[in-house]
This record gives C-alpha cells, sequence and structure tokens, in this order.
C-alpha cells in the first residue's frame, strides 16, 4: 500500500494504490485522518490504483468522510476502477461520496497541480 | 474445466489474509473462472477470513485457520474454519446506513455468493460459501 499527496486548485488529493484491506487500513486511517484534523477538510480521495477494497477500506473511507462533515468539509473519490466503483455502489455509499471521473473534475476545473 | 483444489492452514494474523485471497483467485484464473467470479469470491473469502481472526479469534494471533477452496464447472465453493468464539446465530447480513462506520462484512459475504450457510460442531465454527458459475 502507498500514499502520495498532491494539490490541485489547493485541494488535497491523496492517492491511495495495493491493497486497502483491514492489513493496511490502520495506517491509511491515521494518515487520512490526521490531514481532514488539520487544514485538508475538503479531501479528494483517488483511487485509480487500488487493485482490492474490503469492508474495513470502505470503513476508512466512512470515519475520514464523518470527521471532515464535522468540520464542515467533505471528502470525494475520483478515478475509481470497475471493480471499486461497483463495490462503492453495492453499499450505497455513492449516496454519500461525490464521485468524479478524475481529480481535475473533483476540484472543480483547470488545473493547478503543485506535487 | 477440471475440478481443482486448494487448502491452507495458517496462522490467525491478519498479515495472512491477504496471501490466502490472492491464491484463491489465483486458483479461480487458473482454471478459467470469469474475473467477475473470481473477484466476488475473493471479496467473500476476505470478509470471512477476517471475521473469523477479528470475531473468533478476537484479533489473538497464534491460533489456527483452515480454508478449503473447491472449483468445478458449475461452482466454487468455499469454506472457512476456526475453532475460537463461535456465533449464537448466522448474521443478518442487511445493508447498514451509508454513514454507518462498521458492519458490512456479512452483507458483502451474502452479495457475493449464492449459498451461505454457519455451523458450529464440537468447538468448530465453519462458514460455507458457494457461488454458481452461470
Amino acid at each position: 500500500m502507498n500514499i502520495a499527496i498532491r494539490t490541485i486548485n489547493r485541494r488535497i488529493v491523496v492517492a491511495l494504490s495495493g491493497r486497502v484491506v483491514v492489513e493496511t487500513a490502520g495506517d491509511i486511517r491515521h494518515r487520512l485522518h490526521t490531514l481532514v484534523e488539520g487544514d485538508n477538510r475538503e479531501l479528494i480521495i483517488n483511487l485509480s490504483e487500488v487493485d482490492f477494497m474490503d469492508s474495513t477500506g470502505l470503513s476508512v473511507l466512512i470515519s475520514t468522510n464523518e470527521r471532515a462533515e464535522a468540520r464542515g468539509g467533505k471528502v470525494s473519490l475520483s478515478a475509481l476502477p470497475r471493480e471499486i466503483r461497483a463495490l462503492i455502489e453495492l453499499t450505497r455509499l455513492h449516496e454519500i461520496f461525490e464521485i468524479f471521473e478524475d481529480d481535475l473534475a473533483a476540484a472543480g476545473g483547470p488545473a493547478c497541480v503543485e506535487w | 474445466m477440471k475440478a481443482a483444489q486448494q487448502n491452507f492452514r495458517f496462522d490467525s494474523r491478519l498479515c495472512n489474509v491477504t496471501d490466502v485471497a490472492k491464491a484463491a483467485r489465483r486458483l479461480c484464473e487458473e482454471n478459467a473462472v470469469c474475473d467477475a467470479h473470481a473477484a466476488a469470491v475473493e471479496l467473500a473469502l476476505v470478509e470471512a477470513v477476517n471475521n473469523a481472526i477479528e470475531h473468533g479469534y478476537q484479533g489473538e494471533p497464534g491460533h489456527e485457520l483452515a480454508v478449503e477452496v473447491f472449483l468445478n464447472d458449475s461452482a466454487v465453493h468455499v469454506t472457512v474454519s476456526e475453532q475460537g468464539i463461535g456465533m449464537a446465530r448466522e448474521p443478518s447480513g442487511e445493508l447498514p446506513p451509508p454513514d454507518q462506520v462498521n458492519g458490512r462484512g456479512w452483507f458483502l459475504i451474502r452479495r457475493c455468493m449464492d449459498e451461505v450457510s454457519y455451523k458450529s460442531e464440537r468447538g468448530i465454527n465453519t462458514v460455507y460459501m458457494c457461488r454458481y458459475l452461470r
């Protein structure tokens, strides 16, 4: 599991890769919660390189969004692979997350990317 | 497709779940099970093994788990067995509200598999799951 962070239009984009599962969830949860509890209550999570997610991975996304919303922010998801999109829709999480085709759309327009 | 089977015995550490899940998926792929079926079997297996470790053994390493995967032309059969704390009854598997943080494991197992059953006999707790290949 890798986590890469960049900024687009002053929005933090966190790109996860590999397996988001019970074994890796603790580290990911800590990183994401730390971000939203800082100055990054509007978070974009890019899932394009995630090749497997279990229910614990879903829990990490939900709890991060819960913390963001408590601070007046939100979490958006971008670039979902087919299997991950199916999992999100099956569990009706598209009702609480905004889902975008890519990071640029999630960040709301022409990009100013800072690596 | 010929019938194929693989059995796994491993310690109740969460770090072992991925290896078993990948091996089960590889068995499916090597025997021409399509991606959609293989992905569903992998997810159900992961959820069942996670439950066995986290609830059956309360997250403690040092206990044995057994997983058997058998497939043929018509179905993939998976059993997950442990000797930890059994369940009083089989969970319903209802989908929780979207904003509820936990509680989707059994829902996913039931949605991914066509048959699911749980039994506890002589101290051995077993989840049996079957996905039809239609």
